[in-house]
């Protein structure tokens, strides 16, 4: 992929993105799909042949937010089972050309003065990802912004940063006072110094961050900013105090209070081919990939790869149905030539992989405790903290399906803790 | 959903590109200039030496994975590094019966009894040559005084460990340390050309194949330990830099210790097996029977690996751990 | 027929070093030669065997609380009488055994029999066991012996096998205690691979 080879003990270098890569809107789908995680189709409280308006709250009395998108008649509701064993609700939305808005989302003229909670609950309603442990009650003590991208070949939030860092600048000062957080950190890209003068906030701090990957992604920011454990939601409550919240929402939340507007459309990083250019489309939550493939003139390559979320932790679809939600970054499409194949080697205990983990995993004892099926030493060796970044697949020489093993080692230590 | 016909996989769906034969290749590749140096020599002695163990160890390994009923993967070269890292520390003209019994039980016995590449706890090439040095009979062809007796090279033939071992740091007068390093002494095959064993090295770990830490330390444990033998008598012990450019320290740093499976593989691991590895070497060469203890201090370290790789990082916790998750659960219990 | 059965157990499905892998320690050091092999057989088939016997014979009168010194009294004095015999009539051997055979007082062999069969068993099954166990024991220090005899220094029961050449370069690795862990480890193996199907 033209990226440097993995040279002593040096982590790879993965570089972000970091040019313009200017935005450009996509038409309305005809039909667009919304997906619900750890919901069931129970939880929908609409019914097929109903018709809904954008922004309206699909999910059933008391069951939390499912936000439709689009404006029009529901045609399917169905359930799926995701990749990683979670159960998805599944709405599907035959739309109409012109919006029209549900009522309860309305625009905050005079932000200084209302009160920090009906800010935040606005934001909420408003359909922005990340926040379910702070509908749970968790406070907020560190709120992380990040101008970072997640993955290479992704350029939602550098392109934002280029964009409006004005509206950045506002952002914060009212997220900060929504959420009550005690230390608010932004974290831009160590290359980006001209965006850095045009972010002024007096009560936060900017960190610069060095633009490679994994520094992007939410539970290192968490870790390395001094702060704690990211908020989540565990099935007994929450756990965590610090939220991360990208610029490309944090401009969303400040024009949604503008304008009284939902979160619908989402900035998605599109590169057809490797070593092509990279395209960035507007488009609606809930528009199939295959729109963005075809805007970008791309035709799947059978046996080829249809990546989601950027080529290092993102997932493969299966098809080219699958839906945007709120936080697909990017679109990665790989020739079957570029696709990375796993073998069934044994581990040579290189050590590269434990060299590049960036939570200190032992990743070859761990990868042979789980294949073998010893989950008790991989609990011991604190499986849990694994947060798939894919570096240690990236780097293996034998191969392995590391990822997949810590995977798999992580969800049955959760599971077995859970019984416990 | 329509069906597409596409790969679907976990991440991440991007490779280095690295490959198990990486190691073991260039591996081969930076012991050219010390296979070259030994052929210089020796002439076809060494060739033969080399050869047969390279081979021998490549049958053997296929030939027991055939019996062992696993796939032959003799093509990831590792039986090959194995057989000539064992031909480099012999003397050139080594008889074959020794050569192909040491390679043998080196690759069955030290590897795949205990599974082959990347579980075995000892290096092959280390365990090939201890047998072979604790079999009295065949102790004279591995004294190099003895074995290359009839080879007239144009420099002191004497092995300088053994000069040092019969008659203490004054016997040692006629050796010139950077001629030492040229790699004029008399010794195992590749493993007395100093010069050509150290720019190898350097050149797998500027490909990143070996990494410094080991290299470096088990240096410095040499400097270290015998530093303090001088700092005793200075007399009796000879000087770091003699210990340095002798017998198989060179190519035991580098190469030896360094082998992936039966090396630490955490930073501090790595460090402290670097220096005890160094340590010990003097120490054996001082106290031992044998007058190099490059290899049992190789191999009694390897031992010591399990032990070493728990000087770790602790993990970054990013996750509510399993007491946190707990705690929550008592205190929700009686909350409700 | 079940009696037989005691007898012949001891020679391949609970073969002492093998299957059991008990008493390993004077399986490891004795077996530099056949000769030694044999004469530790035999002496551990005189102890086991008698001191089954007795143990069997007592094993009601025993309290429990204190059977396993009893045991050891029992077996040390089989032991002093084999070590003073051996010392008059085979003193060669006594030589080389040296520490070993007064160390069969605490042979996990003679120990587990005793706790594992003798305390539970009749007089005569315990005999048939003892003697049992202890000819499988020697057979494999016999063949232990031999073959790292055979390999280590070119001659079988001190008679020369193999030729002068050998013999002046011989392997004697073998004779060494890696030697013998490795041999001892190559045979297990063997004889694992052979009875695979049937176990487990």
């Amino acid at each position: 992929m033209g990226l440097r080879a993995f040279c002593g003990d040096l982590p790879p270098r993965i570089p972000y993105w970091t040019g313009a890569v200017p935005v450009e809107s996509l038409p309305l789908p005809q039909r667009a799909t919304l997906l619900w995680r750890e919901a069931s189709p129970g939880d929908v409280g609409v019914a097929v042949g109903d018709s809904v308006q954008t922004g309206q709250n699909l999910a059933r009395e008391g069951t939390g937010l499912f936000m439709s998108t689009v404006t029009g008649t529901v045609e399917e509701i169905d359930s799926l089972q995701g990749a990683d064993a979670v159960e998805y609700a599944v709405v599907g939305i035959k739309t109409v050309e012109v919006d029209s808005y549900d009522s309860s989302i309305n625009g905050i003229e005079d932000l200084a003065n209302t009160a920090p909670e009906q800010i935040l609950a606005m934001i909420i309603r408003a359909g922005f990802p990340g926040f379910d442990a702070v509908v749970q009650g968790a406070t907020v003590e560190t709120l992380i912004i990040s101008a970072l991208d997640q993955e290479p070949l992704t350029a939602v939030n550098a392109q934002v940063l280029l964009e409006r860092a004005n509206d950045v600048s506002d952002g914060i000062a009212m997220l900060s006072r929504a959420t009550g957080a005690k230390k608010v950190v932004v974290a831009i890209p160590h290359n980006s110094a001209h965006a850095a003068d045009d972010i002024s906030v007096d009560q936060a701090e900017i960190v610069k961050v060095r633009a490679t990957y994994p520094n992007g992604l939410p539970e290192i920011l968490a870790k390395k900013q001094g702060a704690g454990l990211l908020l989540t939601t565990e099935r007994n409550g929450t756990v965590g105090n610090t939220l991360v919240v990208s610029i490309e929402h944090l401009v969303g939340m400040v024009s949604c209070l503008r304008e009284g507007r939902p979160f619908v459309n989402k900035i998605v990083t599109c590169c057809g081919k490797s070593g092509g250019e990279l395209k960035n489309i507007l488009v609606r939550i809930g528009t199939p990939v295959s729109m963005a493939l075809d805007n970008l003139d791309v035709k799947l390559p059978p046996g080829g790869k249809l990546i989601i979320n950027g080529p290092m932790h993102g997932y493969a679809c299966f098809s080219d149905e699958q839906p945007m939600t709120a936080t697909s970054d990017s679109v990665l499409v790989q020739k079957p030539a570029e696709v990375h194949r796993f073998e069934s080697t044994a581990c040579m205990n290189c050590g590269r992989c434990s060299a590049v983990c960036p939570v200190n995993l032992e990743v070859n004892l761990l990868g042979r405790f789980s294949e073998y099926g010893i989950f008790d030493k991989c609990a011991e060796l604190g499986a849990e903290n694994c947060i798939e970044c894919g570096l240690c697949v990236y780097v293996c020489p034998a191969r392995r399906p590391l990822l997949h093993l810590l995977a798999h080692a992580r969800f049955v230590v959760k599971e077995e803790t859970v019984e416990k | 959903m329509k069906a597409a016909d596409l790969t679907v996989s976990t991440g991440s769906h991007w490779h280095s590109g690295a490959r198990i034969t990486d190691f073991s290749y260039n591996t081969l590749l930076a012991l050219i200039p010390a296979i070259a140096m030994g052929l210089y020599r020796y002439g076809v002695c060494a060739a033969g030496v080399i050869g047969t163990a390279v081979a021998s160890a490549m049958i053997a390994e296929a030939a027991m994975q055939k019996i062992l009923g696993k796939p032959v993967r003799i093509a990831d070269g590792s039986a090959a590094v194995s057989g000539l890292l064992l031909a480099l520390l012999l003397p050139a003209n080594t008889p074959a019966y020794m050569v192909v019994v040491a390679s043998v039980i080196g690759i069955t016995i030290g590897k795949l009894c205990f599974g082959g590449l990347g579980a075995n706890p000892l290096s092959p090439a280390l365990v090939g040559w201890a047998v072979l040095r604790i079999t009295k009979p065949w102790a004279g062809y591995l004294d190099f005084d003895l074995a290359l007796i009839n080879y007239d090279l144009g420099f002191s033939m004497q092995y300088p460990l053994a000069v040092l071992k019969a008659s203490g740091s004054s016997g040692l007068q006629d050796f010139n340390t950077w001629n030492l390093f040229l790699g004029n002494q008399t010794g195992g095959i590749g493993a007395s050309a100093i010069v050509c064993v150290l720019g190898g090295g350097l050149y797998m770990i500027a490909r990143g194949l070996v990494r410094w830490e080991i290299p470096l330390c088990f240096l410095l444990g040499v400097i270290i330990a015998s530093c303090l033998f001088r700092l005793v008598d200075s007399a009796a012990y000879a000087g770091p830099l003699f210990h340095i450019v002798t017998g198989n320290v060179m190519i035991g740093a580098f190469f030896l210790s360094t082998d992936n499976s039966s090396a630490p593989i955490n930073r501090w691991g790595m460090v402290a097996f670097g220096l005890c590895c160094g340590m010990i070497t003097v120490v054996l060469r001082v106290w031992s029977v044998y007058p190099d203890g490059v290899v049992f201090a190789c191999l009694l370290m390897s031992l010591f690996v399990p032990l070493l790789d728990k000087l770790k990082a602790t993990p970054i916790v990013v996750r509510p751990t399993r007491a946190q998750i707990t705690r929550k659960t008592v205190e929700g219990g009686a909350s409700s | 027929m079940s009696v037989f059965k005691e007898f012949t157990k001891g020679l391949w499905q609970e073969l002492p070093p093998f299957r059991l892998v008990l008493g390993l320690c004077p399986v490891l050091a004795v077996t530099k030669s056949a000769t030694n092999g044999l004469g530790m057989g035999l002496a551990v088939i005189f102890v086991l065997t008698w001191s089954n016997i007795l143990v069997s014979a007592l094993r009601k009168v025993i309290p429990r609380k204190v059977r396993i010194a009893s045991y050891i009294v029992i077996i040390a004095t089989f032991v002093v009488i084999v070590e003073m015999a051996t010392q008059a009539f085979f003193y060669p051997v006594y030589e080389a055994l040296g520490i070993f055979i007064p160390l069969i007082v605490v042979n996990c062999v003679i120990l587990g029999r005793a706790e594992a069969f003798a305390s539970k068993n009749g007089v005569f099954a315990s005999a048939l066991d003892g003697l049992g166990i202890g000819t499988g024991f020697t057979i494999s220090l016999v063949v232990l012996g031999g073959l790292r005899e055979l390999v280590g220094a070119g001659t079988l029961f001190d008679v020369e096998i193999m030729s002068a050449v050998y013999r002046s370069h011989s392997f004697s690795f073998m004779l060494e205690a890696p030697g013998a862990f490795i041999c001892l480890g190559v045979l297990l193996a063997i004889m694992n691979a052979v009875s695979a199907p049937s176990s487990s």
